[in-house]
């Protein structure tokens, strides 16, 4: 393993056959990508990217065409590199035989956990999803909500150093999601690497350091969530009251400028900030706040896809 | 590490049974069969209900036979374990364990279970062991529950009945193996349930043709044997020969197809059918009787009154005479003195009187080598031109219980050789591949016919049983062979097993 690195991807491509004589579907082509230990990674792309291809491909639980990859230093595919790994498959399907309780012991057990030490933690974990009460219920009695926080339990139950959470969310009420993002945290404390795909492009923001945008099977852009929420340049001035002509001004300096109310909204230069706060305070009107309007994921995401497609 | 693992798996699999709704259907099903076994009073004498509730006489049940209680058990446990469970019991365990694989495979469910670190196989396995388990556990419960009861309220105890649940698992076993493999290739329950029991037909009717076929191909050879000893005998010319030939009329080319067809199917294919007679000679094997021939299915069911087993034979007759009458398998001696040994000794291969090859040693040539045997050692000339004597000549192989001609005094068929010892009765008879000979003695001061009444309850039960049941013995050859019909049916089963993993190893999920 080189460095501190968990997962190393080095030109990974997959291409799904269709029927016998039908052309591939390229899911991925020729990804590369590393991830730290300890941080939280986002994983994004429209439908079809290829992100759910990728965690599959790292899990082992489909074969890549081409290239390679290493998780723990192990060759993927290998029952090695999962031992330490957590995963919560998008609409996952929990063995309706089991109760929850059940099915911690049981996913625990098969990463190789002992039973004795997995009771305590079985308890610890539905408390902490919010299933103490339906613990002993057959799972097939579940709701979708419940067998999400169930999935999710079963993802960290058996303390792994990486885990793989496709959609964590799906199905979860606000409070619950809440809830994921507080026990993402705290697994991101405790030193868990997480790797998150997910469209709720907010949370990802909210939760990730890092992302990697796919788009048509290739990494259109990756980074930290600064570099894929650059500024823009637009600032809002708020201000306080006067009766003063803005746009007079700050005449000659920025684009685009706006008057809403007491506000001014501006295109800036990376210089021309300082200069229109001088301008505002020599015209004797007292600024409230500056804020300065970042690009959302949304729109990064946004922008990239109509890239990708165009 | 791996046993917690294992263990897991192990779990997996019995949480998995007993949430299954047709497994508790099942157990309900089988609960009610063995309950019958503890309210059935079965002896020699009558049938009662619910410790004489209601009661029936044995005569009336079972009409006259001399065993009525084994008999009445037996076709019982027949109707059970070969029918019921043998057929209906797994074709349903079928249906209800269908599903393991294909939804272990469903997306979301092989997701949670591929990507831990253990390999697809051993998932693969641990469901088929699964299904082994559903239907072992109903089978033993089933089997053990008639034990218990037979052996509770009848006081019937036949362990060897035990050995029907091993033989059901191993029919499940077997043609659970192929469920899977669809299951994997299909990913559909309903698919492999359809097709698993379209198989199951097939694999019966191809066995069933084979002996169909075998045996015309050996009333062939045989026809064609009896013709070439008629013809070295100087009874058939040339021209006679080959119009016997001809009259037998061999296979056509297109049979010849058939046939070769269905012999290499029948060496491919799990042999589910041989399952019921091995069941049946394993339970004669755990039994405990004065004869029991499990290889030529024939036996002394009761030791006759006034009889009790003897470890070693008497030796009446003179050493070359014992000897051509093969090993000893059964000795008894009576109260009075009397005593009865019965030997056996496997065909040979004689040569034949033209060419290289060997052939089978017929019925008559036994008949004639015993015979010049007893004339070397000074007993009675005992071949009076084409005719042997009469004990010699009767052939047990069919019917259902027999005595030796020797015992038989309405058909006068014995041989009674007198020396200084006492009186001998001989009889020689064939079953399947050996000859058995019967050796009755009553000291010379004795009288013979008083002595007929002691051996009048000796019974040799010959099983009813099917041309390839006779065949179907220990030491014969490899189509027939019970080791071969085991191994090479454990051999699909682990070749479908492994055609399962290898699909499941290749699916992207």
């Amino acid at each position: 393993m080189s460095g501190d690195l968990i997962i190393e991807i080095d030109g990974l491509s997959k291409t799904y056959k269709r029927g016998l004589f039908g052309e591939g579907f390229q899911a991925l082509r020729q990804v590369s990508l590393s991830v730290g230990r300890g941080s939280v990674f986002g994983l994004l792309g429209p439908n079809g990217a290829g992100k759910t291809t990728m965690l599959k491909c790292l899990l082992g639980l489909v074969r890549p065409t081409a290239g390679q990859a290493k998780m723990f230093g192990q060759p993927i595919g290998s029952a090695a590199s999962r031992e330490r790994v957590g995963y919560l498959p998008e609409a996952h399907r929990l063995p309706g035989y089991l109760t929850a309780r059940q099915v911690l012991t049981m996913q625990g057990m098969y990463s190789g956990r002992p039973k004795s030490w997995l009771k305590a933690r079985a308890d610890e974990w539905l408390a902490k999803v919010g299933m103490t009460s339906a613990a002993n219920q057959k799972v097939k009695t579940y709701s979708k909500g419940m067998m999400q926080r169930v999935g999710l339990a079963q993802a960290f139950i058996h303390e792994p150093e990486l885990v793989f959470l496709d959609e964590p969310t799906d199905g979860i009420d606000p409070v619950g999601r809440a809830k994921i993002r507080e026990m993402i945290a705290e697994q991101k404390a405790k030193g868990v690497t997480i790797f998150i795909n997910s469209h709720l492009l907010m949370e990802v923001e909210q939760v990730c350091d890092r992302a990697v945008i796919l788009a048509n099977g290739r990494i259109a852009r990756s980074g930290t969530m600064d570099e894929l929420t650059p500024d823009t340049g637009r600032a809002t001035f708020r201000l306080r009251d006067h009766d003063k002509d803005l746009l007079g001004i700050v005449r000659g300096l920025g684009d685009n400028p706006e008057v809403t109310g007491t506000d001014l909204t501006v295109d800036l230069g990376p210089l021309e900030q300082d200069e229109v706060i001088d301008r505002l305070r020599a015209a004797g009107i007292s600024i409230r706040a500056i804020e300065q309007r970042k690009l959302t994921l949304e729109e990064t995401f946004i922008d990239l896809v109509k890239e990708d497609r165009q | 590490m791996i046993s917690g693992k294992l263990r897991a798996l192990v779990e997996d699999a019995i949480y998995q049974v007993m949430d299954n709704s047709a497994f508790r259907v099942l157990i309900v099903c089988v609960l009610l069969i063995v309950a019958l076994t503890f309210a059935f009073q079965v002896n020699e004498e009558s049938v009662s209900f619910l410790w004489g509730v209601w009661e029936w006489d044995m005569s009336t049940v079972m009409g006259n036979t001399a065993e009525p209680q084994a008999e009445l058990i037996d076709n019982f446990v027949t109707l059970v374990v070969r029918l019921m469970a043998g057929f209906f019991g797994v074709i349903f365990s079928i249906a209800a364990t269908s599903f393991f694989v294909p939804r272990m495979i469903e997306k979301g469910a092989a997701d949670m279970l591929f990507h831990k670190p253990i390999a697809r196989w051993r998932f693969y396995v641990a469901r088929y062991f699964s299904g082994l388990l559903f239907v072992a556990c109903l089978s033993f419960l089933l089997v053990g529950g008639m034990f218990l009861g037979f052996a509770a309220c009848s006081g019937y105890v036949d362990t060897g009945l035990l050995w029907s649940a091993v033989t059901l698992t191993y029919i499940f076993g077997l043609i659970y193996s192929f469920c899977m493999l669809i299951g994997v290739l299909t990913r559909s329950t309903v698919a492999s349930i359809l097709m698993t029991i379209v198989f199951w037909g097939v694999n019966s009717c191809v066995h069933g043709a084979w002996q169909t076929l075998e045996q015309s191909n050996e009333q062939f050879t045989d026809g064609v044997a009896f013709l070439e000893e008629q013809k070295e005998r100087g009874q058939l010319d040339e021209v006679e020969f080959a119009e016997g030939i001809e009259a037998l009329d061999g296979f056509s080319p297109v049979w010849a197809v058939l046939y070769r067809s269905q012999w290499g199917l029948h060496f491919v294919l799990p042999k589910t059918g041989d399952a019921a007679i091995l069941s049946k000679r394993l339970r004669r094997a755990l039994g405990t009787t004065l004869l029991d021939e499990s290889d030529a299915n024939i036996k002394i069911a009761r030791t006759p009154s006034g009889w009790s087993q003897a470890d070693t034979a008497p030796e009446k007759l003179d050493t070359p005479v014992l000897a051509e009458l093969g090993e000893v398998r059964a000795t008894a001696v009576h109260d009075d003195g009397a005593s009865f040994v019965v030997r056996r000794r496997e065909r040979r291969q004689i040569p034949r009187k033209t060419g290289k090859r060997t052939r089978a040693e017929r019925f008559s040539h036994a008949q004639e080598s015993l015979a010049e045997v007893l004339r070397a050692n000074g007993f009675p000339d005992l071949v009076t031109g084409d005719s042997y004597p009469e004990g010699f000549r009767q052939q047990v192989s069919r019917s259902e219980a027999v005595k030796p001609p020797v015992l038989d005094r309405s058909t006068n068929e014995r041989l009674v050789l007198s020396t200084e010892s006492g009186h001998h009765e001989l009889a020689l008879f064939q079953v399947g591949n050996f000859f058995y000979s019967l050796e009755l003695w009553v000291p010379r001061d004795g009288d013979l016919d008083t002595a007929y009444e002691i051996f009048e309850p000796i019974d040799f039960h010959v099983d009813p049983e099917s041309w390839y049941e006779r065949r179907f013995v220990a030491g014969a050859p490899l189509a027939f062979n019970p080791t071969f019909s085991v191994l090479s049916s454990i051999g699909f089963a682990c070749m479908m097993l492994l055609l399962g993993i290898w699909k499941l190893s290749r699916i992207d999920f």
